[in-house]
């Protein structure tokens, strides 16, 4: 193959015009325009990008009559964006998308950066507006590119790929992940001399004015998409002609509209209409004046909407607001005792309070129980992930849809089901659509329904829910009267309050605990304190809650537990979808490794690991024997100076969700009927609707976790020192330290 | 259940004098395709009982790891990639461990090895 030995550096990039113009003038009548956007984070750019242009009528400046060509720049730090329109500011077509941008933004989309610093856009007179002060001398052939196309590696993009109708964008297959990784992480400008092989492949690549690079997770395929058809044979030409060659087997293919979809995987919810749930119902059209409840919440004017509400891991980005009670998405639990700023918990507005309780009357008619509600704003392209609603909240859970239209989701292991919902449009959970299905909407611009493409629009959903109130949350206890027993087996009241019942109640305890990944935040502390690579063993791991956490440092884990049908939920087999999110992240937890175990028969060498956590374990233990036997278990499998991280249910609580009269109890649990079919129901007691299980509790007073640690006393030429304890939010806890037994400590 | 892992495993009975290595007899083993991680190997590999995984990695059907770890071999790159593949990657699903002292085997099943005793064969906790 012929070396190239000059370059032509395709399509320069749009010169700058650096012909003095006039800044002052407010309408220039020369194409092209530029619009700096300040503080625009990536994903609104696409936002940008893909809004839907105004019908074009013909043009003043160029005469031509469409507007297709938007080129999009960003700066190197990602701070800002410039939108070049090849048309003149006095143009209709230009000033009808910069009215579109301003709806855009008014309306609340283009939401600006996650630091919440609010958007800033203006008008630029020039490119050179926006450039840093020019050098003296530009004798340069190239002129300075100051703006680095745009290298985005979005993982989630290829949903955005359907949005893109036209078939202008191109799929380098053959694509290497190491080459991908090349070309994401290097500079162009930093290139210089004479350039071979990948590097100027790359150079070349790099200078093109494509406006998007989507790359799946799996790094098999690339696309490029680029702003019209000429540009994409321009690219297909180079790399057969080997002017363009990332590797050996680099070709490229026009990606069709079917094609498109197709990568997206987007499925059509034809696809599952036989799919029945019991428990979920629509309602078509149940409310038929939606603009007036949709216009109040989407009018810029509308106060209501809570700032920046946290949870887990940043901000909730969708815009929320509570009426009856507040939903914390950190805790996922209802703030019984939250109030707004101005002192006043807001309940439900009913009775013409407000523009929208028309739509609340309606629904309290058939459901007078009903006393929250949260409203949640979705723009194109936001979603909710999968969940199933937090217990603290009964069923039915009915949702209202106003606005656009919207494709839910709901999973239930390997099944699916797409409900596409329009304005108007109820939709009520009770049963198992309530309680094992979980739902969720997909965060993307467009949805497939009956083989069309159906773009998303502004969305806002009423949800109405019933709150379970305080006083039902004050659970009775009932103590436990210790029996003799023989020590040498496991106690009866250990072999049924705590085996048997986490084998019964597995499913119900993996959905309402762990799967939204709820971690105690001392543990999460103690394990990123970790020296990274260590081998963490979880003693008592239930579904493996802490797994991901203890990956996510570096560290390798290996969890232990009696139950065999929690041990069944870690990872990908069964476990729901918080957990999955966690696991995918890191490579070596696609099976975790756990085993069933006793703790206190630990099936680990001596020494073999460097740090340990048992969490919510000692409290289950009936005898004092056990529990030092199971300190002195955690205290073998340590290496001298591995650490541990201890705690247990304390006597002492505070705030009144929950008392203990005495050390020896148990404690119920509650588990709707449906979540225990096929597993037999002999332990538990009826209780309305729910089936409650007791669990057997040994809770600890001030200082007893550490007389437990100190019995265990010398073991292998070790013995455990006491870094740390105390209380935190109703659990005490220890830190111990596995030291060497000098000599003059034998006593 | 990684290789790894079985590294550190041994039975828990009360008869064990050491209860390790344990013997594998694996029916269904998965290899994985996990990035490799230097650091992480470098780490692990002081921690590692060398011919228990030699002897574990041949049970499993790979026979290619030297009898002897000498020390120019740690810090081969091309020895260290392969060492990560051997511990990390090769998934033992379902098999039988067994116990060198007593005989007793454990099953493994989906990945999740059972080391669930019966009364019988637990030690004395005394009161």
């Amino acid at each position: 193959m012929a070396e190239h030995r000059s370059i032509t550096l395709l399509a320069p990039p749009p010169s700058p015009p650096y012909s003095p113009m006039n800044p002052h003038s407010p309408y220039s009548t020369t194409s092209p325009t530029y619009i700096s956007v300040q503080k625009l984070s990536a994903v609104d750019h696409l936002e940008i990008f893909l809004l839907s242009l105004p019908p074009s009528a013909p043009c003043s400046c160029c005469g031509e009559s469409s507007v297709e060509e938007l080129k999009i720049f960003h700066k190197k730090n990602n701070k800002s964006v410039v939108i070049e329109l090849p048309h003149a500011m006095n143009c209709v077509n230009c000033r009808a998308i910069c009215d579109r941008l301003k709806e855009v933004k008014s309306a609340g989309g283009l939401e600006g950066r996650t630091d919440g610093s609010p958007l800033k856009w203006r008008y630029l007179a020039s490119m050179t507006q926006a450039l840093p002060p020019a050098p003296t001398t530009t004798t340069t052939s190239n002129p300075p590119h100051f703006f680095n196309l745009p290298w985005s590696k979005f993982n989630l993009l290829p949903k955005f790929i359907a949005s893109l109708v036209p078939t202008n964008v191109i799929q380098l297959k053959g694509l290497t992940g190491q080459a991908y990784n090349a070309l994401s992480a290097c500079d162009v400008t930093t290139f210089s001399g004479e350039l071979t092989g990948l590097k100027r492949s790359l150079k070349i690549l790099l200078q093109l004015p494509f406006y998007q690079v989507f790359v799946p997770q799996r790094l098999d395929k690339v696309f490029l998409a680029l702003p019209n058809i000429q540009e994409c044979e321009r690219v297909k030409k180079m790399i057969d002609d080997g002017v363009l060659k990332l590797n050996d087997e680099l070709e490229s293919s026009f990606v069709r509209e079917r094609e498109i979809i197709e990568i997206k995987a987007m499925e059509d919810t034809e696809s599952t209409k036989d799919v029945v749930i019991p428990g979920l119902t629509v309602v078509r059209k149940y409310v038929e004046d939606t603009s007036t409840a949709f216009n109040y919440f989407t009018s810029p004017s509308c106060t209501a909407w809570f700032s920046q509400q946290r949870k887990r891991g940043g901000v909730v980005s969708r815009k929320v607001i509570h009426y009856g009670y507040v939903f914390d998405y950190v805790t996922n639990d209802i703030l019984r005792e939250y109030q707004q700023e101005d002192g006043v918990l807001e309940g439900l507005p009913e009775n013409d309070q407000t523009p929208w309780s028309y739509v609340t009357d309606k629904i309290r008619n058939t459901y007078p129980d009903i006393n929250q509600c949260t409203v949640n704003s979705y723009l194109p392209g936001q979603g909710i992930g999968h969940h199933v609603d937090a217990t603290g909240f009964g069923e039915p859970l009915i949702s209202v849809s106003l606005g656009g239209s919207i494709v839910m989701e709901f999973r239930k292991g390997p099944f699916r089901k797409f409900v596409f919902l329009e304005d108007g449009d109820l939709m009520s959970l009770e049963g198992a659509a309530r309680w094992e299905w979980s739902h969720g909407i997909n965060s993307r611009m467009t949805d497939l329904v009956n083989n069309k493409i159906v773009k998303r629009e502004r969305r806002v959903s009423l949800t109405y829910r019933i709150a379970v109130t305080k006083e039902k949350e004050v659970m009775p206890f009932r103590p436990y009267v210790a029996k003799v027993e023989d020590a040498v087996k496991t106690p009866v009241v250990e072999l049924e309050g705590v085996r048997e019942f986490y084998n019964k109640v597995a499913e119900q305890w993996h959905h309402t605990r762990s799967k939204r990944g709820i971690l105690w935040p001392r543990c999460v502390e103690f394990l990123n304190g970790l020296e990274p690579y260590s081998i963490v063993a979880d003693v008592g791991c239930g579904d493996g809650k802490y797994l991901p956490a203890i990956f996510k440092n570096g560290c390798f884990g290996v969890g232990c537990d009696i139950s065999v049908e929690l041990l069944k939920l870690c990872g990908k087999s069964g476990g729901p979808d918080v957990m999955q999110q966690e696991y995918d992240k890191t490579s070596w937890a696609e099976r975790p490794e756990v085993a069933a175990a006793d703790c206190l028969r630990l099936p680990l060498r001596t020494s073999s690991c460097d740090a340990a956590i048992c969490i919510a374990v000692m409290h289950h233990l009936s005898t004092l024997p056990r529990r030092v036997k199971c300190l002195t278990e955690i205290l073998r499998i340590l290496r001298v100076g591995g650490r541990a991280d201890v705690q247990a249910w304390a006597l002492e609580q505070e705030g009144g969700k929950r008392r203990f009269d005495d050390q020896e109890v148990y404690v119920p649990f509650k588990v709707q009927p449906k979540y225990l079919e096929g597993k037999g129901s002999e332990l538990g007691e009826d209780d309305g609707d729910l089936i409650s299980f007791d669990r057997y509790c040994h809770v600890y007073t001030e200082g007893e976790l550490e007389k437990v640690v100190e019995d265990v006393g010398i073991v292998d030429g070790k013995r455990w020192e006491v870094e740390g304890k105390g209380w935190d939010a109703g659990n005490w806890w220890v830190r111990i330290r596995c030291v060497e037994v000098k000599a003059k400590d034998c006593s | 259940m990684k290789l790894l892992t079985h590294n550190h495993l041994r039975c828990n009975t009360s008869s064990a004098t050491t209860g390790y290595p344990l013997k594998i007899t694996p029916t269904e083993i998965r290899i994985t395709d996990d990035e490799y991680n230097e650091t992480f190997v470098k780490h692990v590999m002081q921690n590692v009982n060398w011919p228990v995984l030699v002897q574990a990695a041949s049970q499993c059907g790979i026979t290619t790891l030297p009898p002897t770890l000498p020390p120019s071999l740690t810090t081969d790159p091309s020895f260290l990639r392969a060492l990560h593949h051997v511990l990390v990657n090769v998934n033992i699903v379902s098999g039988v461990l067994k116990c060198p002292d007593t005989g007793r085997e454990f099953g493994v099943k989906d990945g999740v090895c059972d080391f669930m005793l019966e009364e019988e064969e637990c030690e004395n906790v005394k009161i």
